[in-house]
């Protein structure tokens, strides 16, 4: 019994030695060793991960689910006068409605996605750019190149910030949280000249063109072309000049041509033709599900499925939610241009189909990113799966900056003629011998023909003048969109509200 | 020790302990109070000791005039003295006064006397729960004790129940801690029969559950099972019941012709044209809902256990047998379990005991969709169009679209031996045909479980104790399912099969060692627990899909059959690995069984939080005065009285694997390529948040326990508990560009009171009536959030993301938000008289007679969003539960009711955003001109008033309910019938649950676990008739 109770008590006294030495002494018991994932502070050493740093600042691009449906491209149609608002009915997205009718208030809008898309666009390209130039890892070449091209795709972001908001807090490296409530707004005077250094920047030390596995990334035609549509947009005739030169520097490369069927643009085949300078690129293969909508890791293009019509019960197309429905404005400008036919699907008027018409129904929807059965998205939720890229800009876009330069720096009329009508020539249409005001407003109408329902329109109008005549409900305190009540409140004073809001 | 072989021998589960020894005397030990015999007492001379074997005999070799001491657990020993007669028969009699005096009450780590419990603990024991039949844990607390509140998710078999004690503490989740013989369980604890369960104590207050530290703050559930030890001799038990189970309601919806009728209407008053001409030709259409119910459905249970107990120590084994069909989608939608558990103690010698409790569980179930808008089979059910025929017979109908595409008959419709399914033209979306769509869906979950402890405990001297316990926890779990080809509408289709599994493995252990002493120095007495605990948590997951597999059953189909090598997708991973390690002390005091005290420390460092506030501490101290002891008490009536105060602090270490640390997380790619490939791009996921800490809550409890004339019980508690340190994310500024990192900084109330009363009286041998019943009274608020807004967003409806319910300072958590109504405007004049704001405004200018007149909450004379506000709560102001029984000579009934009062519940299961989608009965009241109704508006495709498409008061309704739960009828087979049958107890019976349910609620079931309130088609609780029996053999 003794010995019994003697080897008990040693054989409990080894237990607890060994609870103590295994447990009690080991600092690393409680401490947590990431699996499968890293801590930011021992990340960024080589230069394959600065590399999946840099495809996070291009992801942002495609973003179109912050703060619900945010589409940028689409919703831009909305506000032009190319498309209605659409949807079920009128209670169908609100922020949408709102943008049709210029209702934006500071908590109704598409603001908040389109604030928080573009500075989280901005603190991934501040974050690689600070930590790229102590990656010994990686080559002079590949940070040369990935420089350039994390800072025109901040300028990108930094040039939809300022012309939707018009005063933004300028954030050039990634805050300190001693730093979140004491940022200032600036204005175009001071974001413009910070956008045009990015790019400038950028230009020389991107390729002018890239490998096929490669396509997607920036290339110094893309930049030029970027930086043209800025200066084009500060609408400050002394830039024109500049205009023109960078965009006869993308057409001198040699690099593009305009595809010779324009209805081949808007199909698969049709991505990253001869005539993409830039193009937005969308994936079918993500398996993207409503549970991962809002948080940016969508690769898909749900702006497809908002433009199908609904119900449609036909073999050509999937059915959508009807949105951007064509105005009726737009219907009859194009019924004669050739691009018709590529543009607007007359919905009334197809064999064998029926669609429900929804809010603000006109009969017509568009074509360009119309979801087609052919390409249904194979996986996951097929809303959030549509991979139509968004073209960005095209090489016609190029032609009429170009020509649109020359016009308004006194350049060439016959070059710029030249250029306007290769675009003309390539649908079919006569050349055209215009000259003066109405050469430039020959080029507008093109640029309206062109790209009708791509997104451009509304930035037409505004740079050039014509919002407030042409756009219904549209003034001039419209220019800019509210900033995002949600940021207001969550600077803590740090930030003013846009005037007329 | 003299010689002795211990034999233990596996057998039908039980252990025979046999003794050897030359024989001079002999007898029987038998029990006094029915004459059986019992086996494994212990008849002791000095050191000669023998047992008594099976049939209660014992033989002993000793000395003429020796004094000879008759034991058993939980009887009075007998002092013999042997003399001339050979042969003794020796009778114990049940300690009645030590089981009713001695009663403990687990209160983790340790036991406690019931009169000395300073906190506030509510226990359930068996007797309370045999005579039920249970399919899970949780269901046996619900309604049986106060501060309790248990809401089944919903009727689906194997589906899990809400627990909540004392109110939603946290934001963040409020799931209370579960302790099973000592093991914290994590991952569910549907594992466990509830056949196999002795006691369960709910640790409710703060006092009480600061044993478990930082992960006691949602208040302790602790588990025990049954032992050996409690039963005499062997016990062989055999319990089985059968159930039919049905849904006990059907709601009424539109029928075709009404459906037709009033979709005419809608769109004459879109001034569209009529959608069908002769409505009345329709006739009654299709009862989707008599589709999707299963009527008859089965559900049994069996279980057999085999317990005893003698001096070298205890067993009990069970194995048992669960399955259940479910009342919706038949075959569809079911559940089984099987268990088997052995307990044992094992007395080395005097000092030493070892033992463990091992619980094996395999589980399989079956499950659909439910309580979601998005395609549930009740939901469609409600929203699918009456017209469209379950099966599609009209061959002119089949020859085209949707049935034909191209001109062919599409191969993937959906089909049976009944015909091809009918597919609607009219609704669309997710409501699809509700039978062909639950047909195709392949769900299938499963687990195997394994939990022991394995305990050893040493009794250094008579006053410490030292105990080390090593428990595991193994769970493999997974699902698999095949979804095949299918063409359900122009959205929902399927050109491909495809099949996917995955599985999953976590492993815990749990350390626990601990040091008890216990003393009495005169009148005071002192006992004192420390300990130390240390708890790992692991796990690995793996997964995979595939497509075209070359059969169109889930029979056979598996991921490596599948034809289709691009389509295959794998995932897999290791958790990230969770770690605990705690120090705990307790000390008890009392004098004289008048005044107690206990306090409480426990030391916690959590592995979900970073080395800033990696320890936490949480102390509590209580107090209790029984003034029944004290010499001036002189009401006898009053059989005891105490009162008793307590607080304390807890913690809620629930937080996400590094949530304090900024991690780089992959996922944000992009398309590169002419290839298209998807390339993979990694961000930092939020900012860092070094100083994330637990959550803590703080409880004051204040009660009275009282007992009078023998024969009534009231227990009162009073309760404030305050959480502080809610984890909330504080928005950043969206152009800081990261994400924010969770803060503690949120804070909630709960207030309330508990109350329980009991009342057993014995009015004559023959007649024994009891009844207890337990009311609680809760206030939630939230008291601070932290962010600018001062709400968070919360539940949201149908496609287009309604908001419908919001968390917002000073407001109950999880409140209805929405518009107001008002009535009806009636006619033109009302809605011009409607005006509001400084100006007198009209406020729903484009309002038309039959639309709703809404609120101008903020009265600025605009109808806008800020004029959303509180329109329900789904917290219930007050929750009771009731038990009567009662027993006559051989039978016994027994009824136990169970409600909530005081809560709304939000009904959403109608798709606002269908104007096709069928609608309930209700639409035929709607308005249809003026004075017709001041409650529903009228119906119209065009609903530019936005009627339905708003979040009002419109969908709310009161959700209290008072239902019947069980009523039971049982014979219980006694005398001399029973004893020639062999048996020591038998009990037939009938069971009949959710007999009557009392409640306004229009929809399926008041009873929502799921969901906080928000019915989206809720499975609901089915009706269950069965019959059963319990038999205890001798």
């Amino acid at each position: 019994m003794k010995k019994t109770i003697k080897t008990t008590l040693q054989s409990l006294g080894a237990l607890v030695l060994v609870a103590a030495i295994s447990i009690g002494c080991s600092r690393d018991f409680l401490t947590t060793t990431p699996v499968g994932r890293d801590l930011e502070i021992n990340y960024y050493q080589t230069e394959e991960q600065a590399f999946e740093a840099l495809v996070s600042v291009y992801d942002v691009l495609q973003w179109n689910d912050q703060f619900g449906f945010t589409m940028h491209r689409f919703l831009m149609n909305v506000a032009s006068d190319d498309t209605h608002a659409g949807g079920s009915d009128a209670s169908d997205q609100p922020s949408w409605v709102a943008t049709d009718d210029f209702s934006w208030t500071p908590t109704l809008g598409p603001q908040a996605g389109f604030w928080t898309k573009n500075y989280k666009g901005i603190y991934r390209a501040n974050l690689f750019l600070e930590k790229i130039v102590d990656i010994d890892d990686a080559s002079a070449t590949f940070k040369t190149r990935t420089i350039a091209e994390a800072r025109a795709l901040r300028a990108k972001f930094y040039f939809d910030l300022i012309r939707s908001f018009g005063n933004i807090p300028l954030i050039q490296s990634t805050l300190d949280p001693s730093e979140y409530y004491t940022v200032v707004q600036e204005g175009p005077s001071v974001v413009y000249p910070f956008i045009i250094a990015d790019l400038e920047a950028a230009i020389p030390d991107l390729p002018v063109s890239v490998p096929g596995n490669e396509i997607g990334r920036l290339t110094k035609g893309a930049a030029q072309a970027l930086l043209a549509r800025i200066y084009l947009f500060m609408d400050d005739d002394a830039n024109m000049a500049k205009v023109a030169t960078l965009c006869e520097e993308v057409i001198n490369s040699g690099e593009y041509s305009l595809e010779p069927n324009y209805g081949d643009i808007f199909t698969k085949a049709g991505e990253w033709g001869s005539g993409s300078v830039f193009e937005i690129t969308y994936s079918e293969n993500s398996t993207s599900d409503w549970g991962r909508f809002g948080s940016g890791h969508s690769e898909g293009n749900v702006g497809v499925q908002f433009c199908g019509m609904r119900d449609y019960n036909g073999p050509d197309y999937s059915p959508g939610w009807g949105f951007c429905p064509i105005e009726d404005g737009l219907e009859q400008a194009m019924s004669a241009d050739p691009r018709y036919q590529y543009t607007i699907i007359d919905a009334d008027n197809l064999a064998g189909a029926e669609y429900s018409p929804g809010y603000q129904n006109t009969g017509f929807f568009m074509k360009k990113y119309a979801p087609l059965s052919s390409q249904f998205p194979p996986d996951g939720e097929p809303a959030l799966n549509w991979g139509n890229n968004v073209r960005e800009i095209r090489y016609a876009d190029v032609l009429l900056m170009a020509a649109e330069g020359l016009v308004r720096s006194g350049g060439s009329e016959g070059t710029a003629r030249g250029y306007m009508n290769q675009v003309r020539l390539r649908v079919g249409l006569q050349p055209l011998g215009s000259t003066g005001s109405q050469l430039l407003d020959a080029i507008y109408n093109e640029r309206r023909m062109e790209f009708a329902t791509e997104g451009h329109r509304y930035y037409d109008l505004i740079r050039t003048g014509q919002a407030a005549t042409t756009l219904t409900g549209w003034t001039d305190n419209k220019r800019y969109l509210p900033i995002p009540q949600t940021e207001i409140d969550a600077a803590q004073g740090a930030l003013t509200q846009n005037p007329g809001y | 020790m003299r010689k002795q072989t211990l034999r233990l021998t596996w057998l039908f589960g039980a252990l025979f302990v046999m003794f050897s020894a030359r024989a001079q005397y002999s007898g029987t030990v038998i029990d006094a109070s029915d004459n059986s015999p019992l086996p494994g007492a212990i008849i002791q001379a000095g050191s000669t000791t023998a047992m008594t074997d099976f049939d209660g005999n014992w033989t002993l070799d000793v000395p003429k005039g020796t004094e000879v001491t008759a034991s058993f657990v939980g009887y009075v020993s007998k002092k013999v003295v042997l003399g001339d007669a050979k042969s003794v028969r020796i009778v114990l009699a049940y300690d009645q006064a030590a089981s009713t005096l001695e009663e403990v009450v687990v209160v983790g780590y340790g036991v406690q006397k019931k009169s000395n419990v300073t906190g506030a603990i509510s226990s359930v024991k068996a007797e309370d729960l045999e005579d039920l039949q249970l399919p899970r844990l949780e269901t046996a607390l619900q309604g049986r004790t106060s501060g309790v509140q248990v809401l089944q998710n919903s009727g689906q078999p194997g589906a899990a129940s809400v627990v909540r004690i004392r109110g939603t503490s946290s934001i963040n989740g409020s799931d209370p801690l579960y302790v099973v013989d000592g093991v914290i369980i994590g991952g569910g604890i549907d594992y466990l029969n509830p056949n196999d369960i002795e006691t369960i104590e709910v640790l409710k207050d703060a006092a009480s559950a600061a044993i478990y530290g930082a992960r006691g703050a949602n208040g302790v559930i602790i588990v025990t099972t049954k032992s050996g030890a409690s039963a005499k001799g062997m016990e062989v038990n055999f319990s089985s019941y059968t159930g039919v189970q049905n849904s006990w309601k059907q709601l009424p919806v539109l029928n075709a012709t009404e459906y037709a009728t009033i979709q005419n209407e809608m769109a004459a008053a879109a001034g569209q044209p009529i959608l069908y001409t002769d409505p009345a030709s329709l006739g009654e259409g299709t009862n989707w809902q008599s589709h999707v119910f299963n009527p008859n459905a089965i559900m049994r249970s069996t279980d057999f256990s085999i317990a005893g107990a003698n001096d070298k120590g205890s067993y009990f084994s069970s194995v048992s047998y669960f399955n259940q069909d479910g009342i919706v989608a038949a075959g569809k939608s079911n559940f089984e379990r099987l268990s088997a558990r052995l307990n044992t103690t094992t007395n080395v010698n005097d000092r030493l005991t070892v033992g463990w409790n091992a619980a094996y569980t395999h589980n399989e179930s079956q499950s659909v969709a439910e309580n979601t808008e998005f395609g549930s089979p009740l939901g469609r059910a409600l929203n699918m169009d009456p017209i469209t025929p379950l099966y599609e017979t009209d061959p002119v109908l089949l020859a085209q679209s949707p049935y034909t595409s191209g001109g062919e008959l599409r191969s993937n419709l959906v089909r049976d031996e009944g015909g091809i399914y009918g597919i609607s033209n009219r609704v669309t979306s997710e409501i699809v045909n509700p039978v062909a769509a639950y047909l195709i869906a392949n769900n299938y979950g499963w687990s195997d479980k394994i939990v022991n402890n394995t305990f050893a405990e040493f009794k250094l001297t008579d006053a410490i104790r030292v105990r080390s316990s090593m428990g595991v926890d193994l769970a493999i779990y997974g699902g698999q399912g095949f979804t095949p080809s299918h063409y359900l509408n122009a959205t929902n289709f399927l050109d491909t099969n495809l099949v996917y599994s995955n599985m999953n493995r976590a492993f815990t252990w749990i350390w626990d060692q601990t040091i008890t002493y216990n003393k009495d120095f005169g009148d005071h007495h002192f006992d004192a627990l420390a300990g130390h605990s240390a708890q790992e948590v692991q796990g690995r997951y793996l997964g995979g899909s595939k497509r075209d597999v070359p059969l169109q059953t889930y029979d056979g189909s598996t991921i490596d059959y599948a034809r289709n090598e691009e389509s295959e997708q794998v995932y897999g991973g290791i958790w990230e690995r969770y770690a605990i390690e705690s120090y705990f002390a307790r000390a008890n005091y009392d004098y004289k069984g008048k005044y107690v005290a206990t306090a409480v420390l426990r030391a916690d460092a959590s592995s979900n939080f970073g080395a800033n506030y990696r320890w936490g501490y949480f102390p509590s101290l209580s107090a209790g005065w029984n003034i029944h002891k004290e010499d001036f008490w002189v009401y006898d009536n009053i059989n005891q009285l105490k009162v008793k105060a307590g607080y304390g602090l807890n913690g809620n270490d629930a937080a996400g694997s590094l949530e304090y640390a900024s991690t780089i997380v992959g996922g944000r790619s992009y398309t590169f390529g002419t290839q298209e490939v998807l390339t993979n791009g990694t961000a930092p996921a939020q900012v860092a948040n070094p100083d994330l800490r637990w959550e803590s809550v703080s409880q004051v409890n204040f009660g009275v326990e009282m007992r009078a004339f023998d024969w009534l019980t009231i227990n009162a508690d009073f309760f404030n508990r305050v959480t502080n340190d809610m984890k909330t994310r504080p928005p950043l500024p969206g152009y800081v560009g990261n994400d924010a990192p969770t803060a503690n900084i949120g804070s909630m109330l709960n207030r309330g009171v508990d109350l329980e009363f009991g009342y057993d009286k014995t009015y004559s041998p023959d007649f024994r009536f009891s009844a207890s019943a337990n009311v609680s009274f809760l206030r939630n608020e939230v008291t601070l959030l932290g962010n600018e807004a001062g709400f968070l967003t919360g539940q949201t409806w149908g496609p287009q993301g309604l908001q419908i319910t919001r968390i917002t300072e000073g407001l109950p958590i999880g409140y209805f938000y929405g518009y107001q109504t008002d009535g009806i405007f009636q006619n033109q004049d009302e809605v011009w008289s409607h005006t509001g704001g400084e100006n007198g405004d009209t406020l729903q200018a484009g309002a038309v007679a039959g639309d709703f007149r809404f609120v101008d909450v903020n009265g600025d004379g605009e109808i806008t969003a800020d004029d959303r506000t509180m329109i329900g709560n789904p917290t219930p102001d007050m929750t009771a539960g009731i038990t009567i029984d009662m027993q006559y000579k051989n039978w016994d009934f027994t009824v136990f009711g169970q409600g909530a009062f005081g809560n709304e519940i939000y009904n959403a299961t109608r798709r606002y955003d269908l104007p096709t989608a069928n609608m309930t009965g209700s639409a035929l009241d709607r308005w249809t001109g003026e004075g017709s109704t001041n409650a529903y508006p009228r119906l119209t495709f065009s609903d530019d008033n936005m009627n339905f498409a708003r979040s009002s008061d419109f969908y709310v309704e009161d959700g209290s309910f008072f239902r019947i739960k069980n009523v039971q009828i049982g014979y219980n087979l006694k005398g001399e019938l029973a004893d020639k049958l062999l048996l020591r107890k038998m009990r037939i019976y009938y069971a009949g649950t959710n007999l009557l349910t009392f409640t306004n609620y229009s929809g399926f079931d008041p009873e929502i676990g799921a969901g906080f309130g928000v019915d989206r088609g809720i499975y609901p609780q089915a009706r269950v008739h069965s019959i059963g029996i319990n038999v205890t053999f001798k």
